[in-house]
């Protein structure tokens, strides 16, 4: 080997990041090329109106594994887990709500006044799903299997997680694999009593999906988030890109910042280098790309490899998502609950109202009542609002990016009016001390964070597009099939919200065929 | 109570389903002693033929035959007795633009039909069937076979899941790319996939949701269409026919080839409920109070039907009663039979009646269904519903007095659970059966004007007169976590139950609903093989 060999890495969002810095511990000197001028991807600080800030459009940093902060050392740069997973206020309108810790056992505040079979339920639910949370692992933090070269290593392989599951029993076995397929509807309704739990729960098994509470595959997602997420890290995504972006800088990763890539250049089926816009080229013979899957597809210049192209043309990736941002004069005072401080709260009512949300999406029509998910990152960061004020950002889930008629201006207004008479509803001094919002559509939330659809996940989430298929069973393995290009964000598996896994594997998967 | 205590059977059978029946087939062939009791006045449950106004035979129920398993036809020799299918023709969509699709069997004809959507749908059409028949094949031992279940350590279960598993490996890339579209997607993103036609699509689509609820959109409706290239008539472009005489064609064949095996056969013999004592089934009482006993019991109707009408949950653990109260049912579908004074015309394609002889798809685009879908949701029966037709007097001359025609409509979505509750099916039935008329007048104007006679089911009445439970034309969801290792309850997947010499054999096991005959058949192997028997 010569000097050190380049590498380099598009896009500084926590995929890019984590990827970057495995690079660079390989040995690798690592460039990574970012279009904004800061770090964080979909999670970059924002100051949507003077004074006031929100972590883009990731709220939480629950899926951020331990292996991942293990691998890349990032305790070093001060990230701190939480002991448990921040409280999520699930209000209702006559009544204290519930307060849920999101994945974890302990049983949601108000569940017994309001529901009281269901703290047993709750109890049993918990205990025996427990013994899935090893297969997620084993699943979770490894690259999916190669199915297509037949031969009795991947065989070996693939059987592993099923021996696993073998060790489980017969009857928890039996329980898994009916649950994957269902929709979160039947699988909460066969468990539990108590309506706003199981709204709550079914928001889990659609976030980010085009999915209803009664299409199946949302149940298998809702068990996904409830058993493999984490406690979520001390100070939020923003906290999370700090500790990557000093890891990575530690690490000696290069970054060019305002630069935006034009062009994928191919030769002979490999990468030969990536053009910026302002025509600067830069040779490398390894580039992980963690934009989007189509994004990455639409900068090759060159030969591209067909059954790739077409499969990247197959990703479905219909944002459902718009983003509303308030600026508060005052704390956000959730009713039922006037005295307590959240940092997160989830809007929902009940699982019908989510499913005809949800039809409304479908046919490509406006919500009048979108379920949301709220953040307010100033409730505990001094940072983020001035003394004593909010910043508030709210995910409205009920927004198709192909709006039927288009994303006007009306349509937006309508849709921040829609979510403010929602929030007000369960809240004591919203338009009172309301002093700016911003709305961003599912299009413009495409071209702010540059998401192929409009989708937060990059590809949508579903049986079909889940680990040896996420994003599809031709592009799971990292491979563009252009030698020395490998996709790492989030449309790859795990991806989602599991902050920097698919960048972490599609680096160690590109240094282990390199 | 009156016993019949003259004679003593090894099996009473319960029901006389054609899975029954299949099951009885089988035992008495294998020299066993058995009893069929059906409480109807006639065999075949939803694979029956009746005169229920003069001159016209209908389908009551079911309407087509495609899986019923070709070893059974062997087996029981059901050609012999009577048993005679004749291949649907085509497929016939009207669009409500006054256009048309016809699919026919020949595949340069089917090419030109489509072109006039799509050129490029009509190019991949047939790749399109070619790779659905390999995928097909490849899916077809297992509705031929007991179902594997993955958790047990029995070396001959694993072996079978390794060969399973050594199947898809044989795959070659692009089919098992489609396979796993087909386990994990609905049936409009894997047929998005391929097509780009609504018109094309929709009415493929439907093949995804019969009998479920669920919507073309709905993940998990995509295996469906691989039903269509499973069946055995004819040919593959052939894979749905007509029985001769009605499906009731095909249970009485099998009811005349048990009986020859030397099975008996009771009707307007109503079971009320099994004898149970100390975890073990001994025979069972009618509704007359006349009470049988046998060896051995096996049921052809439904799983809740079975458990918690006839046997009682107080016999059961609880685990079970647990887990059978999970199994879903929620009928989705009704069925309205038409008598009709001549051929119907359709507006959009008059004149020759090629276009009629095989069924006939009302599915005008996917969002018509969507729709019709979401009305269901939330306890409406569809304002415009998805239809299937077919007119088989056009092809089957027994069933309808010269020049005259037998119209059956499949209609979806009709919810078991109305709003207001399932007992609000009686009023709402003509309401449901205008419905039905007013869709199709849609396409057909004069429709209204030829009806002779009508019959209107709706999941309330295929309840209570077929015992099917909410209605479910399959005895349960044929979702997937309802199916193989997991139908009806995970661990009681192989026909036999936590009640000693009790034994299932019907629709809700695996592999399931249709006509195919595999359960009844399975049932008798595994209880003959086990020694029960
Ligand atoms: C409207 C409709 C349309 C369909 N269309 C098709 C189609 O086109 N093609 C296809 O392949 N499949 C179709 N199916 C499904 C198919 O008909 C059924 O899955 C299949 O016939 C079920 O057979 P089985 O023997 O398992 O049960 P069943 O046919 O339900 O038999 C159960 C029998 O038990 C009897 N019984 C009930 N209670 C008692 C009791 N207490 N004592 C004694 N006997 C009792 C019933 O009367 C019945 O005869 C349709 C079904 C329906 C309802």
């Amino acid at each position: 080997m010569s000097a050190a060999k380049s590498a380099l890495v598009l896009g500084a969002g926590h995929n890019g990041l984590a990827a970057a810095i495995r690079l660079a511990q390989s040995g690798r000197s690592v460039t990574v090329l970012e279009r904004c001028s800061q770090p964080g991807g979909v999670a970059r600080v924002e100051e949507f109106h003077p004074g006031y800030r929100v972590p883009g459009i990731q709220h939480g940093t629950l899926g951020l594994r331990r292996r991942v902060a293990v691998e890349l050392g990032l305790a070093s740069f001060g990230l701190r887990f939480l002991e448990e997973p921040a409280a999520v206020f699930v209000p209702q309108l006559d009544g204290a709500g519930l307060v849920v810790r999101p994945g974890a056992d302990a049983l949601p505040l108000g569940l017994a006044e309001r529901a009281p079979d269901d703290e047993r339920a709750w109890k049993d639910w918990r205990r025996e799903l427990a013994p899935i949370r090893s297969v997620l692992d084993a699943l979770i933090d490894q690259a999916p299997p190669q199915l297509e070269d037949a031969g009795l290593p991947t065989l070996l392989k693939l059987a592993r997680p099923g021996l696993n599951f073998r060790r489980l029993g017969a009857d928890a076995m039996g329980r898994i694999l009916r649950a994957a397929p269902m929709c979160a509807e039947d699988l909460l309704s066969d468990t539990f009593g108590d309506p706003l739990l199981r709204a709550y729960l079914a928001s889990r098994g659609i976030e980010g999906a085009f999915l209803g509470p009664r299409s199946a595959g949302s149940g298998a997602l809702l068990l996904l988030r409830e058993l493999a997420g984490g406690n979520g890290v001390a100070g939020g995504a923003s906290a999370l890109t700090k500790a990557l972006f000093a890891a990575a800088q530690a690490a000696g990763v290069e970054f060019k910042f305002d630069a935006t890539v034009d062009a994928l250049v191919l030769k002979d089926r490999r990468i030969q280098s990536v053009r910026l816009r302002d025509d600067r080229g830069l040779d490398s013979d390894l580039v992980i790309s963690c934009l989007g899957v189509r994004s990455t597809f639409a900068l090759m210049e060159g030969v591209v490899p067909d059954r790739e192209r077409r499969a990247a043309e197959r990703v479905r990736a219909r944002g459902t998502t718009a983003a509303i941002r308030l600026a508060l004069s005052a704390p956000l005072r959730f009713r039922g609950r006037e005295t307590e401080t959240f940092e997160f709260a989830r809007i929902v009512d009940t699982t019908v109202e989510l499913e005809r949300a949800f039809d409304n999406t479908k046919h490509r029509e406006a919500c009048s009542a979108p379920w949301l998910d709220v953040a307010i990152p100033s409730a505990t960061r001094s940072d983020f609002a001035p003394d004593g004020h909010a910043a508030v950002s709210v995910l409205v889930h009920n927004a198709p990016f192909n709006l039927d008629g288009g994303w006007t201006e009306e349509q937006k207004s309508a849709l921040l009016e829609a979510v403010l008479s929602r929030l007000e509803s369960h809240t004591e001094n919203l338009r009172s001390s309301l002093v700016a919002s911003q709305h961003l559509a599912p299009t413009d939330l495409a071209e702010v964070y540059e998401l192929d659809g409009g989708h937060p996940m990059q590809a949508e989430l579903g049986l079909d597009q889940l680990w040896i298929q996420r994003p599809s069973v031709h592009l799971a393995r990292y491979e563009t099939g252009v030698a020395g290009l490998i996709l790492g964000g989030r449309a790859m598996h795990p991806g989602g919200e599991f902050s920097g896994s698919s960048g972490l594997i599609a680096a160690d998967y590109a240094l282990s065929t390199s | 109570m009156k016993q019949s205590a003259s004679k003593s059977y090894d099996a009473i059978i319960v029901g006389g389903g054609h899975n029954g029946l299949v099951c009885a087939a089988y035992l008495a062939r294998a020299g066993r002693k058995v009893l069929v009791l059906e409480k109807r006045h006639l065999v075949g449950g939803a694979a029956v033929s009746e005169e229920i106004f003069p001159g016209f035979t209908y389908s009551v129920c079911s309407y087509v035959v495609s899986l019923l398993r070709p070893w059974i036809i062997r087996d029981l020799n059901l050609v012999e007795h009577g048993y005679q299918t004749i291949p649907l023709e085509c497929s016939f969509s009207p669009y409500p633009d006054g256009r048309s699709l016809c699919r026919w069997s020949d595949a340069d004809e089917t090419r030109r039909e489509i072109s006039r959507f799509s050129t490029r749908d009509a190019e991949i059409y047939g790749t399109y069937g070619a790779t659905m028949a390999r995928l097909a094949a490849f899916a077809k031992p297992i509705i031929d076979s007991p179902a594997p279940q993955p958790a047990s350590l029995d070396p001959r279960e694993l072996l079978q899941l390794f060969r399973l598993g050594k199947n898809l490996r044989d795959l070659p890339a692009d089919l098992l790319e489609q396979e796993l579209g087909l386990m994990t997607m609905s049936a409009v993103d894997f047929l998005d996939a391929w097509f780009e036609s609504d018109q094309l699509k929709a009415p493929m689509a439907c093949s995804g949701i019969i009998g479920t609820f669920q919507g073309v959109r709905s993940p998990g409706t995509a295996y469906v269409l691989l039903h269509h290239y499973m069946g055995e008539i004819d040919g593959a472009f052939r894979s749905w026919g007509f029985a001769r005489g009605g499906t009731g064609g095909v249970s009485n064949a099998i009811a005349s080839s048990a009986q020859a095996f030397g099975a008996e056969i009771r009707t307007s013999a109503g079971v009320d409920r099994m004898l149970v004592a100390n975890g073990k089934c001994g025979g069972v009482v009618l509704d007359s109070g006349e009470e049988i006993r046998a060896r051995t019991v096996i049921s052809g109707v439904d799983p809740r039907l079975t458990f918690m009408g006839l046997v009682g949950s107080e016999h059961l653990p609880d685990e079970f009663v647990k887990e059978l109260t999970r199994f879903r049912y929620r009928g989705s579908s009704g069925k309205v039979n038409l008598a009709l004074d001549r051929l119907p015309e359709f507006a959009c394609r008059p004149g020759s009646s090629a276009h009629l002889r095989g069924d006939i798809a009302i599915a005008p685009s996917i969002d018509y269904l969507e729709r019709a879908y979401d009305e269901a949701k939330y306890g409406k029966f569809s304002r415009r519903p998805y239809l299937n037709v077919v007119i088989p007097s056009l092809v089957d001359s027994t069933i309808a007095p010269p020049g005259k025609h037998v119209m059956s409509c499949f209609v979806q979505y009709a919810p078991y659970d109305l709003e207001g509750g399932a007992e609000r099916w009686p009023e709402q039935r003509e309401a449901f059966g205008d419905t039905v008329i007013d869709t199709l007048e849609e396409y057909i104007p004069d429709l209204r004007e030829i009806i002779l006679h009508r019959q209107v089911l709706t999941p309330w009445d295929l309840e209570q007169e077929f015992g099917l439970t909410e209605g479910n034309i399959f005895h349960g969801e044929l979702s997937l976590e309802q199916l193989a290792f997991l139908r009806p309850v995970s661990g009681w997947a192989h026909y036999k139950t936590p009640i000693n010499n009790l034994w299932m054999c019907a629709s809700g096991t695996h592999p399931g609903g249709g006509i195919m005959g595999a359960p009844g058949a399975l049932a008798a192997k595994a209880m003959l093989k086990s020694g029960a028997l």
